[in-house]
């Protein structure tokens, strides 16, 4: 199907697509099952400018807009949720937050070594018991004088963690009235006192690390702080905001995958004998599967213009998140149903896109809570 | 250092042609182009060796009103400029219309050192534009080459030919066809695809070509373009003894003519 964008964009996702074949395809049995980090692929993205894609030039970006992006996460989350999650923590939330909320100094220091792929970003937001960010954060960050806050207590489910080089903190602070609000703060890895705590083992997205971060008493100047003091809040929102947009793409190259992996499938399964692809049953399963894809892939493309244009998205990026939720889900169970009990075999692909999938719906926060946003925005 | 031209086809996708299983027509309506595969080697090639050598590269198409659609992918792949000569009658042009039209239009922007063609198609895969290139240029062409060495004017080809290859020498110019093992060709990065956007392309009309009226009439008038269709017999041979059904294949077979 044609999707209206310019040729130049066909052109970045066809290349996209030509580069998740080459080097993702062959990796992404093992990356799932080794549960790494793989390393060279990230360089490769680098190599391929994909890490810098819709950051200004002078950062050593391409300024190719957020569409040209979701396009990318899609064509490699075809290959490999995992890759396609990596890339979105790094570039969607990390230099993200950096890009849009950072000093002229700060983006100087941290956003080229982001884009050359010279350091992986990850956004430490979640808590046990704080998720999305929501709710009273037990990372602290306590003013020590007027340069410096001292961090402590523990981030959770942390994706890129461990592995990463730069972390946006999310940190309870004290406002001058007494008041707690949220901040960010750049960390680097290496800062005395940040460690990496238990690696979670998660079903799916297996080669992108979920971990804790430990922080015990650790000193991050105030110039790393990212903003004005309190101004954590709305870091959180936006950016999870546009990674929703771009999880949506993640999710349509996924289920594109489940679908292109069934209608082979259907072709090829003789019953009764004929393809079952002449059923009506299955027919009607593929035709529903494309149908919807289809839906999402055009709420995703329309919200990431709406990021490139410097619209107003949060409406649209909450949409994008349910339909993500319903569309994958619906998707990959209807994949596994019609290729039967061998769909539910870890030799097929369809048995990881199913685990990919259901991480890519549950992060950041469960799709009821879309639906709030939604119904905030249209009851005013 | 070399001046090397890469000759290339925009050919619809073969992967976006459904086959009408009724009369095998062909439905074209959702098929969008590409460049053809070998093609790509052969522009590939051609980079390759200015990377290598210095020197430059260009391209060159023949093609209706959508060869426009080619021009960022090829741009993308590393050639600094690419000419094209638009019109509908290549919509019906044979191998023979295409070289002369190729050769003309090479002759109009002068001498190369190198001109390198995929070897065939991926449409009608004629394997006819490299040879006729060559002799309607007169100069040496080279086919079916696996292996491309160039030093100064001299050219080593190594041509792969059933089950035996041939080592080739010969001084350039030279028009070479090229086959996929040659080389693969590469994925553009993001800035390549962007910079695309920024480099030249240049019409060279038809009409300025100097062609006289029947080098542009097809010898070859395609009648009909259908697809083939695979559809099985799903001859169950039931006997209980294996033998029984094996002589039984054999007898079908040779009814067949298969064996």
């Amino acid at each position: 199907m044609r999707y209206g964008l310019t040729e130049e964009q066909d052109l970045i996702k066809q290349s996209a697509r030509e580069f998740a074949e080459e080097y993702i395809k062959p990796k992404a049995a093992e990356i799932d099952h080794n549960a790494t980090h793989p390393a060279e692929i990230f360089t490769k993205l680098a190599e391929y400018d994909y890490l810098g894609l819709y950051f200004p030039e002078e950062y050593g970006g391409s300024n190719a807009g957020f569409l040209s992006f979701a396009l990318i996460v899609e064509e490699l989350a075809k290959y490999s949720g995992s890759v396609a999650s990596i890339l979105i923590n790094h570039s969607a939330k990390a230099a993200y937050a950096l890009n849009q909320w950072g000093t002229e100094e700060q983006k100087e220091t941290y956003l080229p070594a982001l884009i050359k792929g010279e350091k992986l970003g990850a956004f430490a937001l979640n808590e046990v018991g704080a998720a999305c960010g929501i709710g009273p954060n037990k990372v602290v960050a306590t003013k020590q004088n007027d340069d410096s806050y001292v961090l402590s207590e523990r981030k959770a489910y942390v994706a890129n963690g461990g592995a990463a080089d730069v972390y946006i903190i999310l940190a309870t602070t004290l406002s001058e009235g007494g008041k707690e609000n949220l901040s960010a703060f750049i960390v680097e890895a290496n800062t005395p006192g940040l460690t990496v705590g238990k690696i979670t083992k998660t079903m799916g997205l297996r080669g992108c690390r979920f971990a804790e971060i430990v922080l015990e008493q650790v000193i991050v100047p105030a110039d790393n702080r990212l903003g004005y003091e309190g101004l954590g809040a709305k870091i959180i929102s936006e950016t999870l905001d546009v990674a929703s947009i771009a999880q949506g793409a993640q999710v349509v190259g996924i289920a594109q995958a489940a679908l292109e992996e069934t209608l082979r499938y259907s072709k090829e399964r003789v019953q009764f004998g004929k393809p079952i692809n002449t059923f009506p049953a299955i027919q009607n399963m593929l035709a529903e599967m494309a149908a919807n894809i289809h839906l999402l892939r055009l709420g995703v493309y329309h919200a990431a213009q709406l990021v490139e244009k410097g619209d107003p998205f949060n409406l649209e990026a909450a949409i994008v998140k349910l339909n993500a939720a319903r569309t994958g889900q619906s998707a990959l169970i209807d994949a596994i149903q019609v290729q039967g009990g061998y769909g539910y075999s870890e030799e097929m692909v369809v048995s990881r896109l199913f685990r990919d999938i259901n991480g890519c719906i549950l992060k950041d926060s469960s799709h009821e809570f879309p639906e709030q946003k939604i119904a905030a925005e249209i009851l005013v | 250092m070399p001046k090397v031209l890469a000759c290339y086809k925009w050919v619809l996708d073969e992967q976006d042609i459904k086959v009408n299983s009724e009369d095998y027509t062909l439905d074209i309506g959702r098929a969008k182009g590409k460049i053809s595969d070998y093609d790509k080697n052969a522009v590939e090639e051609a980079v390759q060796i200015v990377e290598k050598l210095g020197g430059s590269v260009e391209a060159l198409t023949f093609g209706t009103a959508t060869v426009k659609q080619s021009f960022k992918d090829l741009l993308s792949r590393g050639p600094e400029k690419v000419y094209f000569i638009s019109d509908a009658l290549a919509e019906k042009a044979d191998a023979f219309v295409t070289a002369n039209v190729l050769a003309a239009g090479i002759k109009k922007l002068g001498a190369y050192d190198l001109i390198i063609c995929g070897e065939g198609s991926a449409d009608s895969y004629n394997q006819q534009i490299a040879p006729r290139l060559g002799a309607l240029l007169d100069i040496p062409a080279v086919t079916f080459v696996e292996k491309l060495t160039v030093e100064g004017n001299k050219v080593r080809a190594v041509r792969k030919l059933g089950d035996s290859t041939e080592v080739v020498t010969i001084e350039g110019p030279a028009v070479i066809s090229v086959l996929p093992e040659i080389n693969k060709p590469r994925i553009p990065s993001l800035k390549q695809v962007l910079a695309a956007g920024k480099k030249p392309s240049e019409e060279l009309k038809l009409a300025d070509l100097g062609l006289a009226a029947d080098e542009i009439i097809p010898r070859v008038v395609t009648l009909s373009v259908k697809g083939y269709v695979s559809n099985r017999k799903n001859v169950i041979y039931k006997e209980a003894s294996a033998a029984d059904n094996v002589a039984q294949l054999m007898a079908s077979l040779a009814k067949e003519g298969l064996c």
